[in-house]
């Protein structure tokens, strides 16, 4: 799986495909965990692109967050649409990760 | 996949591949019978979350076991009846659900079951597990 990524001022900027499902939930976790081993453990998950995801696709995130904190690190949330806010929002994780409407909002907070 | 003018049927295997056009035919499904967008993803989730839980725990993620989902439009809810050969269903799942740990890795998916669907019952008749899941229109 391609996952589109940059790095801006230290922290790595995801892009999440169209679907995250249990299809493809192991190899964006896969990608992920590289991601964040390479990198700062600073990590901006945008989810502009992510019309649907499911539970496995939340693990994916939570995964992700685990990775990142043991690199004394974080994963921020941007650009969510409705839909995956009400999912996220429903199983709690907006209480865990950071919520940013828009990359520089996030890129403030962790830099 | 069979159509008439208030039911459909579709026939999958315990293939996760399959889900994905799965999730976006019964997305379509919801929105054309009525549900708003955020109506249709959430009993579209829930739906997908079971057809999961057929693929991951019924059949131990082995590939290539029969799924089938029916889909029914009735006059002011819709249910979608979800079938599967595989090991019985824990009955303590069909009581209220509890999220395990907000930052666990699983244990969401039989909430997001229960919370964006009407009412839930499971039956075991012969081999089959059936799972129907209702939401008002």
């Amino acid at each position: 799986m391609n996952l589109e990524k940059r790095t801006s001022s230290g922290v790595d900027i995801v892009k999440f495909p169209e679907k995250l499902m249990m299809a493809n939930a192991a190899d964006a976790r896969a990608v992920l965990k590289e991601i964040i081993g390479a990198g700062s453990g600073k990590l901006i998950i945008d989810l502009a692109d992510t019309e649907y995801m499911d539970s496995s696709g939340l693990a994916v995130l939570v995964s992700s967050l685990q990775a990142a904190r043991k690199k004394d690190g974080d994963v921020y949330l941007i650009r969510m649409g409705a839909t995956v806010r009400a999912l996220i929002e429903l199983t709690r994780l907006h209480t865990v990760f950071q919520i940013f409407d828009d990359e520089q909002g996030a890129l403030n907070a962790l830099t | 996949m069979n159509h008439n003018d208030t039911q459909m049927r579709f026939n999958l295997h315990s293939n996760p591949r399959e889900v994905v056009q799965l999730q976006q035919q019964l997305m379509d499904l919801c929105k054309d019978v009525g549900f708003g967008e955020l109506s249709a993803f959430q009993f579209t989730s829930a739906a997908i979350e079971a057809v999961n839980n057929c693929i991951k725990h019924a059949y131990a993620g082995e590939e290539g076991y029969p799924i089938t989902l029916q889909w029914r439009r009735h006059q002011d809810f819709v249910t979608i009846e979800i079938r599967d050969e595989g090991k019985p269903l824990p009955l303590h799942l069909l009581e209220s659900p509890v999220l395990s740990g907000v930052d666990a890795e699983s244990g969401r998916g039989w909430h997001i079951i229960h919370e964006w669907t009407g009412s839930v019952s499971y039956a075991r008749q012969g081999d089959e597990n059936i799972l129907t899941l209702t939401r008002r229109l």
